[in-house]
């Protein structure tokens, strides 16, 4: 409840609030039982939809579906921050040439639609290149630019002190970027670099378009097979929310351990996590 | 470029069809974010979980498992519109879009109504403006100013996710590209230049349309 919009509820507010609970319900009711009543009525929830998911051979294709999306997912995720971290570093280096360079690269990665830049690599590389490398390339290139954005951001907003003092010391500019100001900002811009690497992950899905077999391709191949469509996505979901979930409270931990070692101002980052988030599909 | 120049058509089909389905994904995910928004910050646990639970699955969910679901389930389901059939595919689009877009703007006006300070709220209370008065006069005004730049985010992200589409027999830009390429297999360089200028322009004119939104909302502030 947010503060700013109520006060403390007097006896008139509270009755009002009891309304809204009763109605919250309800409405909650209201779509659960709709989604079931059309579930029931489309026959999805009959055994043989199900039981497809007790066969160990399908649960182990359903592992082996999972991991390779998660291959394309770890190396794009570790290229990214690999490219990120290079084009920050440019775009925070004295040398102007290499500044305007790595800001039109940034503002190119990121214009066009990931699918586009995927299809840059399967229809430029002449049929030549792996759809594996054309999904991770492309999800390296258009991460990579925000990524290297976040830790921009981070590394500004990091007291001058930090730069100064790292130079008052003999260490040259580039020292003092990979061994002071970045590793501080990584920490401080830890929400931001979640939520780019859960949309990484989302975005391995866009794979199943051009054609590279992985979870959602799987699902649908099996739901052609089983005539269990529905089942095979509502299990998907349910996986890829559930990967998702576990990436979001192993940084929750990190996260904790790594607070207030940083003498940057972490509470920006919660407002760019929102921006860095909403920037992909 | 000349196959450029020579496919104005289908450079001008894609273009059109990623604008609608921009147009209608934006109306619809605005209406929805803002109603999530709303049961977000209410007063009610209920309608807050009910709220909570809506954004974080379709958040963690790929945009394009909801599409494909939405065009291979939906039928199965009984959920047809009852027009033909590239209508219904661009409904079902439509409707992924939203249910998907909405969740960020959710968080972006949930984000923008939290950034008013509290004083600003008690102050309005406390000179005796009635609920509605707090939300129109004083709270509105501020959160709406700081919402549109994350807002303006939200809706670029709408515009390149629109791509997506294509998994569902919609005509827009990457279909178009699709069929150029099959039918221009020389000049792919060419098509794919074509395209991600196309994108780009769009981007361009989204980009000056939240602009002038974030000036006009400035002033606004200025003067209120």
């Amino acid at each position: 409840m947010s503060q700013v919009l109520y006060d403390a509820p007097g006896p008139r507010a509270r009755r009002l609030n009891h309304v809204l609970t009763v109605v919250g319900i309800a409405l909650f009711a209201a779509v659960i039982g709709f989604v079931v009543w059309r579930l029931n009525d489309a026959g999805q929830f009959a055994p043989s939809k199900w039981s497809a998911f007790a066969y160990q051979d399908i649960q182990r294709a359903l592992l082996g579906a999972w991991w390779r999306t998660m291959q394309v997912a770890l190396a794009a995720i570790v290229l990214s921050t690999v490219l990120g971290a290079v084009l920050a570093s440019l775009r925070l280096s004295s040398v102007g040439a290499l500044r305007w360079t790595a800001y039109g690269l940034i503002q190119l990665f990121r214009a066009p639609p990931v699918l586009l830049l995927m299809f840059w690599f399967f229809y430029g590389g002449g049929g030549g290149i792996p759809v594996y490398w054309c999904v991770v390339l492309g999800l390296t290139i258009y991460n990579g630019a925000f990524i290297a954005e976040i830790l921009r951001a981070g590394v500004e907003a990091l007291p001058k002190g930090q730069k100064e003092a790292g130079l008052a010391i003999g260490l040259t500019e580039s020292q003092v970027l990979w061994t002071i100001q970045l590793p501080q900002a990584v920490r401080s811009m830890l929400p931001s670099l979640v939520s780019q690497i859960v949309v990484i992950l989302k975005d391995t899905a866009l794979a199943y378009i051009i054609g590279y077999s992985e979870l959602l391709r799987w699902g649908q191949q099996l739901g052609s097979q089983y005539f269990n469509l529905i089942p095979a996505m509502i299990v998907i979901a349910v996986v890829y929310v559930g990967t998702n979930m576990v990436i979001a409270g192993i940084a929750k931990v990190v996260e904790r351990r790594m607070r207030g070692r940083t003498s940057g101002k972490v509470t920006i980052a919660t407002n760019t996590a929102q921006v860095g988030a909403a920037g992909a599909v | 470029m000349q196959v450029v120049v020579d496919n104005l058509d289908v450079f001008g089909r894609g273009i059109w069809g990623t604008v609608t389905l921009f147009f209608w994904a934006t109306l619809g995910s605005l209406v929805l974010g803002t109603v999530l928004a709303v049961f977000r910050i209410a007063p009610s646990a209920a309608l807050r979980a009910f709220g909570t639970t809506y954004v974080n699955v379709f958040r963690n969910t790929p945009l394009t498992l909801i599409i494909v679901f939405c065009v291979l389930c939906l039928p199965t389901l009984g959920i047809t519109f009852g027009v033909g059939t590239a209508t219904q595919y661009r409904l079902y689009a439509v409707l992924a879009l939203v249910a998907y877009t909405s969740t960020f703007v959710c968080e972006a006006v949930r984000s923008g109504i939290n950034t008013v300070p509290v004083g600003q709220a008690e102050a309005a209370r406390a000179i005796g403006l009635p609920f509605t008065g707090v939300l129109r006069l004083v709270v509105l005004p501020q959160a709406f100013r700081a919402v549109v730049p994350p807002l303006g985010s939200v809706l670029n992200a709408l515009l390149k996710n629109t791509s997506v589409a294509s998994a569902a027999s919609n005509f827009e830009l990457i279909s178009g590209l699709r069929n150029l390429v099959e039918q221009n297999g020389n000049a792919v360089i060419s098509v794919l230049i074509g395209i991600t200028v196309a994108y780009a322009l769009l981007a361009g004119v989204l980009f000056a349309g939240v602009g002038l939104l974030e000036r006009a909302s400035a002033r606004n502030g200025a003067r209120a």
